[in-house]
């Protein structure tokens, strides 16, 4: 297995004993099935593969935010099905948690080693025969270049084998080998889209002389641009999140409404429905932000009393209705949409 | 002092920051402008600097005017920055990327309005960036992280109207919310 891709697995909410369990299973798959995975963090839902405890306030939390190109084995609560979801009642046992990991990260290694090497992803793998399991979907671009900065990986990316841009995840550059190429990008579904793993020297020979762009701004545009209708995997509705740094517009393209949020979580943290509520844009405007600024790691997560208000002190105060108004007047004034 | 208008936005920053055009780049009228000409080390920056204040107004449709000023460049005339302030709206900084340090200008006029910047607001501006590469964006946000501090800072040519507006913008969504 060494040459293969490592399977990730986020275990969330899962207390003491759950944890005791997965490990062990993890053990036993390893030493005797010959399947290694990384087990993360309890406060990282960025695996492959999240084991989500749904009796738990955090997996009822993060569940709803996990991404659609995620494997979830939901563990307890009341039965849930849709794709890439698997159930398993509890009480959780070694024999049974071990049959069910070894048939999901069998399928799923084979698609996990298929994305990194193949110039064309192949139709996704499905999933063990459950009633409840649908086909694992083909990893989407912004969840490719995450992988890419977070791992270092250097990928060429194509549409039909027509290879489009080349990205260094290592250096957090990128570079276009066609004009327009990373709208071609934008606009194809993940099963059109199609990666390769290259070699540094690879990527130093064909950029030579082409503009490198940040890969960063890539990541942006990308998650800008896919709008999506769910927020990112390990932050949910309620997932209080804080504001590492103000997004360089500079460089990603301003809109007022991403400077609205930007300020409402510069003041402090908030969860994706406090920012709705505060900030009075859409919920796809806040998804659209809270995915384009963890895609950049600009994102912390908080744990639940992290959006407590009386627990943080407001970098400055709000200002008066008196006030809002005359700014109001102020925007209007200099043609710049309200602020 | 005590006279001077309440519907305020402050411009400060460094000598050779640009304060001055960007006042300009948005007012309805030309600065009046307090210049004279520089000594010692000023004088490798600029010929001339405002020793008080760079003034002008935006007028609104309801006729409020809304007050630009400028503060003095040179940190001797600091005394000023507390009386021109004083029930402002929110702060511009202005930092000039070609000074030889330009994080520690940071630094000094964060600390030094930080009061002002508590009661209101701010929005950085990092002028003159294509001219010296001293410090990326990044640095600067890099910087403001380390101070534990999330504020707008944006890459701009102080002598554009649109870069200006994009600031004031920046900081009407940070006073506003």
């Amino acid at each position: 297995m060494s040459n293969e891709a490592e399977l990730r697995i986020s275990p969330v909410g899962l207390d003491a004993t759950g944890h005791k369990v997965l490990q062990v299973v993890l053990a036993l798959l390893g030493d005797e099935d010959g399947i290694r995975c990384a087990l993360l963090d309890a406060d990282d839902a960025s695996g492959h593969l999240v084991i989500v405890d749904m009796d738990s306030q955090q997996g009822r939390s993060v569940f709803p935010g996990l991404s659609s190109g995620q494997v979830k084995l939901l563990l307890g609560g009341p039965p849930a099905s849709g794709r890439n979801i698997v159930s398993l009642a509890k009480p959780v046992h070694v024999n049974a948690l071990r049959d069910m990991l070894l048939k999901i990260c069998r399928r799923m290694q084979v698609q996990l080693d298929a994305s990194l090497h193949d110039l064309k992803a192949p139709a996704a793998a499905p999933m063990p025969a459950t009633d409840d399991t649908a086909p694992a979907a083909a990893p989407d671009l912004l969840t490719i270049l995450s992988n890419a900065r977070r791992e270092g990986s250097v990928l060429a990316l194509a549409i039909d084998g027509d290879e489009l841009v080349l990205v260094n995840g290592a250096t957090r550059a990128f570079a276009a080998l066609r004009e327009g190429a990373e709208e071609r990008l934008f606009a194809v579904g993940p099963e059109q889209l199609a990666c390769r793993q290259i070699d540094e020297a690879d990527f130093e020979s064909r950029t030579h002389g082409r503009t490198l762009g940040a890969l960063d701004n890539l990541l942006w545009q990308c998650a800008v641009h896919a709008e999506p209708d769910r927020l990112p995997a390990g932050i949910g509705d309620e997932t209080p999140v804080r504001l590492k740094a103000w997004p360089n517009f500079t460089r990603q393209g301003f809109r007022n409404d991403y400077f609205r949020i930007a300020a409402a979580l510069a003041r402090q943290p908030a969860s994706c429905a406090q920012l709705v509520e505060t900030t009075g844009l859409d919920r796809r405007s806040v998804v659209g932000f809270i995915t384009a600024c963890n895609a950049v790691g600009l994102l912390v997560a908080l744990p639940p009393e992290g959006a407590d208000p009386e627990k943080v002190t407001p970098l400055h105060k709000a200002a008066t209705p008196e006030r809002r108004g005359l700014l109001a007047r102020l925007a209007q004034r200099l043609g710049l949409a309200q602020a | 002092m005590n006279g001077m208008a309440q519907e305020k936005i402050i411009f400060t920053g460094p000598v050779g920051a640009g304060k001055t055009s960007a006042i300009a780049a948005i007012s309805d009228v030309p600065p009046v402008r307090t210049d004279v000409a520089c000594r010692g080390e000023e004088r490798a920056i600029k010929d001339t600097t405002t020793v008080a204040m760079d003034y002008s107004y935006i007028q609104l449709d309801d006729g409020r005017r809304v007050h630009l000023y400028g503060t003095p460049g040179q940190a001797r005339f600091d005394f000023m920055w507390e009386l021109l302030t004083r029930n402002g709206l929110g702060l511009v900084l202005l930092i000039n990327n070609d000074h030889p340090e330009p994080l520690r200008q940071l630094d000094f006029y964060l600390d030094a309005f930080a009061d002002f910047i508590r009661q209101t607001g701010v929005v950085i501006g990092v002028t003159r960036m294509g001219i010296a590469d001293r410090a990326r964006l990044d640095d600067y946000q890099a910087r403001l992280f380390e101070r534990g501090q999330v504020y707008p800072v944006f890459e701009i040519d102080g002598r554009s109207g649109d870069d200006v507006r994009i600031l004031v913008q920046a900081l009407l969504a940070v006073l506003t919310i």
